[in-house]
């Protein structure tokens, strides 16, 4: 926003004559004289209607979908279903408790006794100008040989993907051109027990109070 | 409707599944050979609650390395014993701290890279019993393989998790590390400018701490 030159403020503040103003700034003041004028004008008066036609077109236009929805959620009314559909809806919610139950021989993690431990976003990084695919597998993705494709987005052998992983310890390698299995360069290694070396991830847990 | 009644009284009652029969397919995934071998090794595991996850995890990934099945058996049995022995540990240094398979996990794979048992179970011994161990084992086991004397770096670690140092800090360290030894400096200097460089409160200097150790009976 251009601020006014300073003898024009003064001139607009009636502390300068527009006669001692200098000629080069006269047309600023005119300019700003004109706007604090019709800024000061009286307010205009309306003709007779025209705000209970406004009110009228407000009036009937329509309903947000938003404000519809919660209005028809909020109302109450009759529903009515079957035992069946009882029964079968039950056994659905049992099934659904029983398929996250605990399994046998595994045990909960205590976590951190204050925190609520959330997933990470996490981007893997491989380098390979020559290769025509790069994915990643690890644990997170049950070691499946194929695993999650990176991306080449530029086209400079810069290979790249981001996944969200659970907090804690993770293993994971990469496959270049689907059968060459690498450990990652930039990370901490460990053997994988089978005489090759796995990549080590850290993802930490985050405190949600 | 009875019938109906039955079938869902039978899914609340029914038996849990066997280990190896899970989600994560480990039946379908393995040839039969295989997994009748294991089998014997996550039912043993099953009965002793050793977590079965990184067991399957173990065979899965040793199939999908396409290594012979004899191998894989081999990798999976001492994984189970690793983590039988880490979770005696955890239990043995701290009776009221929950199993959480991260932990006992983690303390395995930190034994694995060169910390001492006796390292681990000092820990656990001098951390709040609910508090997770996993990230802080991980990150014990980063800094001794990196060349940190196992005793500094519990002692560190040790005095993050106390003092409240978030997980996301932890975890950076390593990385710190290997900058300094690049230039040279020895383990123990790279992890304090480590810390430093990440504004973390190094311990003060003594018994376990980052400064020099005075040897016995030395008064000076």
């Amino acid at each position: 926003m251009n601020q006014e030159h300073p003898l024009v403020r003064d001139y607009l503040d009636g502390e300068l004559a527009y006669d001692a103003l200098p000629e080069e700034h006269r047309p600023e003041a005119d300019q700003f004289r004109r706007i604090a004028d019709a800024m000061a004008s009286d307010r205009v008066a309306l003709p007779p209607g025209v705000r209970a036609a406004i009110m009228r077109r407000v009036r009937a236009a329509p309903e947000p979908a938003a404000r519809r929805v919660w209005s028809w959620v909020m109302t109450p009314r009759e529903i009515r279903v079957s035992p069946a559909m009882g029964v079968l809806a039950l056994a659905a919610a049992v099934g659904a408790l029983l398929l996250t139950r605990p399994r046998a021989g595994t045990v909960p993690d205590a976590g951190p006794s204050h925190a609520a431990l959330t997933a990470t976003n996490t981007r893997f990084v491989f380098l390979a100008p020559t290769a025509s695919s790069v994915a990643v597998t690890g644990d997170f993705a049950s070691w499946d040989p194929k695993g999650i494709p990176l991306r080449d987005a530029t086209g400079t052998g810069v290979w790249v993907v981001e996944l969200t992983l659970p907090a804690g310890l993770h293993h994971y390698v990469f496959v270049v051109d689907g059968h060459q299995w690498l450990p990652d360069p930039n990370a901490s290694q460990v053997d994988d027990g089978f005489g090759q070396k796995n990549s080590v991830l850290m993802v930490p847990a985050r405190v949600e109070s | 409707m009875v019938r109906l009644l039955a079938l869902v009284s039978w899914m609340a009652t029914a038996a849990p599944q066997l280990p190896g029969q899970q989600t994560s397919g480990l039946a379908t995934r393995l040839d039969q050979a295989t997994y009748a071998a294991l089998r014997p090794i996550l039912e043993a595991a099953g009965r002793d609650s050793i977590p079965l996850r990184p067991l399957e995890a173990k065979a899965l990934e040793g199939t999908a390395k396409r290594r012979p099945a004899a191998q894989i058996v081999a990798a999976v049995q001492r994984l189970a014993q690793e983590l039988q022995q880490a979770r005696l540990l955890l239990r043995q240094a701290a009776p009221t701290a929950p199993d959480a398979e991260g932990d006992i996990v983690a303390a395995a794979e930190a034994m694995r890279r060169g910390v001492p048992a006796e390292e681990v179970a000092a820990l656990r011994r001098r951390v709040p019993p609910a508090t997770s161990l996993e990230i802080p084992l991980a990150v014990l086991g980063e800094l001794v393989q990196r060349g940190v004397p196992a005793a500094e770096a519990r002692a560190v670690i040790e005095h993050m998790v106390n003092s409240g140092v978030p997980q996301a800090r932890m975890v950076e360290i390593p990385s710190h590390v290997d900058v300094a030894l690049r230039v040279g400096a020895p383990p123990i200097t790279a992890l304090g400018s480590a810390l430093q460089s990440l504004g973390i409160p190094v311990p003060p200097p003594g018994p376990g701490g980052l400064g020099p150790r005075r040897p016995p009976g030395d008064r000076g």
